[in-house]
């Protein structure tokens, strides 16, 4: 190869590419100085470079992408958002430790709402029971054999609640099986094992009934007609969907069940 | 026309690959280390030329700005996978090129040459180096309008060509990082760019003979 030899289309783009080693590089660029046609070449591959530069409003990037980061980063806030639900599940929703913590106040409420109904109706009051004159021989004789299971009017009158109690313990199941029942429902929307498991449920199995009846006693969202979710919801749970505090759900869902071991 | 630059100015510009790389693992610790700002870091040093390469597959410039963002959602979203031995910046250009394709296989599967810009920001362009327009000086809008058959040509290469062109094209890319966004070698990169010049000096040649007479090609 001598010093002069004209360089190749290929050498020539190995070498505005610098992709030559450096002797072969050296050669080239010895050759370019008498050699015209391929300074001529290399220049137009500079054009060619140029013209794809050129195309672009370079001046105007400042503007273009001012504001960049900032949608980049509303952008992956969003996809954060969406993606939040599709990835929670009921059971990490019950592991969750505010939810947890939720369920704790939720006991510790009731036992302070008991025991303050406990101390405002205080000894039970005593009923005087008559009886009629003339029945006395219609009394019964005492069963004079061994006492099982007795439970005398007296107990039982000491055992019997107020209507105030009676009043907060049926207002609290209320809104217990309507969290429950929106519990349930949460489960299937997002087709958590749960909710597939409580789907699939046969319906003459006990817990299959007792979710059915669970489910049943709240009205259901009929799917064809759109309404509002708080018109499909009884007003518990309507309370419940407005205030959107799934804690609040579970807090009362824990009420019923420490209710339940209290009584 | 024919003012040819110092043999010496035609060698490739030696990108700073290594000094840009010990800034990108710089803040790629950061950012992996729970500092956003690493990140940021990230967004601000390839914004511009990742959207420089975007707008010139995409040529709109909303749909481009769209689609660098997406660049660097990926980017966020793969911050587990990224190693600080890798090229971000290569990485980047990488998954840009794969967005675009994908963009323009789902919303423009017929486009095929550089002229159908919808852009008004490229009309403005062609039409300043199409028309006869305002008053400009000769060679400039002589330059212009040979810019334009060459981007012709360009347009009309097959897509590893063109990619490799519009990639060369840019600035601070080097040959090694050219060859890692293309997934191949630095040689394949160099013989698939002497395959595109070869076409395009061919196709281009009374353009060429225009610019540089008869003499010089």
């Amino acid at each position: 190869m001598t010093e002069n030899r004209k360089p190749t289309l290929e050498e020539l783009s190995l070498f505005y590419d610098g992709l030559l080693d450096e002797e072969e590089a050296r050669r080239v660029a010895a050759s370019l100085e008498e050699n015209e046609p391929s300074r001529c070449l290399l220049a137009a591959f500079g054009d060619f470079d140029a013209a794809l530069r050129h195309n672009l409003p370079e001046d105007q990037f400042d503007s273009l992408l001012r504001d960049n980061l900032k949608h980049i980063q509303e952008r992956l806030a969003g996809q954060e958002r969406r993606a939040r639900p599709r990835t929670a599940s009921v059971w990490g929703w019950f592991l969750n430790p505010w939810n947890l913590a939720a369920g704790f106040a939720g006991i510790l409420i009731l036992f302070c709402v008991f025991s303050l109904f406990e101390q405002q109706s205080g000894v039970a009051p005593q009923i005087a029971v008559q009886i009629p004159s003339g029945m006395d021989g219609m009394i019964p004789e005492a069963d004079t054999g061994p006492v099982t299971n007795h439970v005398s009017l007296a107990e039982m009158k000491d055992a019997a609640l107020t209507e105030a109690q009676k009043g907060a313990i049926l207002a609290l199941a209320s809104l217990a099986r309507s969290a429950l029942s929106t519990g349930f429902e949460y489960a299937k929307e997002t087709a958590s094992p749960l909710g597939k498991t409580l789907e699939s449920l046969p319906e003459t199995s006990e817990l299959g009934l007792a979710v059915s009846a669970i489910r049943s006693s709240v009205p259901q969202p009929a799917e064809s007609v759109p309404e509002s979710p708080e018109s499909t919801l009884n007003p518990a749970s309507a309370t419940i969907a407005r205030t959107g505090t799934r804690q609040l759900a579970l807090g009362l869902g824990t009420t019923l069940l420490s209710m339940i071991c209290v009584f | 026309m024919n003012a040819m630059p110092a043999a010496a100015s035609y060698m490739i510009d030696p990108a700073p690959v290594e000094v840009e790389s010990s800034a990108d693992a710089l803040s790629l610790r950061r950012w992996q280390h729970g500092d956003v700002r690493g990140y940021n870091e990230l967004v601000k040093r390839y914004e511009k030329p990742l959207f420089a390469f975007i707008l010139r597959i995409i040529r709109d410039t909303h749909d481009s700005q769209d689609l660098l963002q997406e660049s660097f959602i990926r980017l966020y979203q793969n911050q587990d996978k990224l190693r600080e031995d890798k090229n971000i910046k290569s990485w980047l250009f990488m998954t840009a090129h794969n967005i675009c394709i994908d963009f323009l296989r789902k919303n423009k599967p017929g486009r095929v040459t550089a002229m159908d810009h919808q852009d008004p920001l490229f009309q403005v362009l062609i039409e300043t180096e199409t028309s006869e327009g305002p008053p400009q000086p000769d060679e400039q809008l002589h330059k212009k309008r040979m810019y334009h058959r060459i981007l012709e040509a360009i347009e009309n290469l097959p897509s590893q060509q063109r990619l490799a062109m519009t990639l060369r094209s840019l600035k601070g890319l080097s040959i090694k990082e050219i060859a890692e966004i293309m997934d191949c070698s630095e040689k394949t990169v160099g013989t698939t760019l002497f395959a595109a010049r070869k076409k395009l000096v061919a196709a281009l040649r009374p353009v060429l003979v225009e610019m540089y007479g008869e003499n010089g090609l």
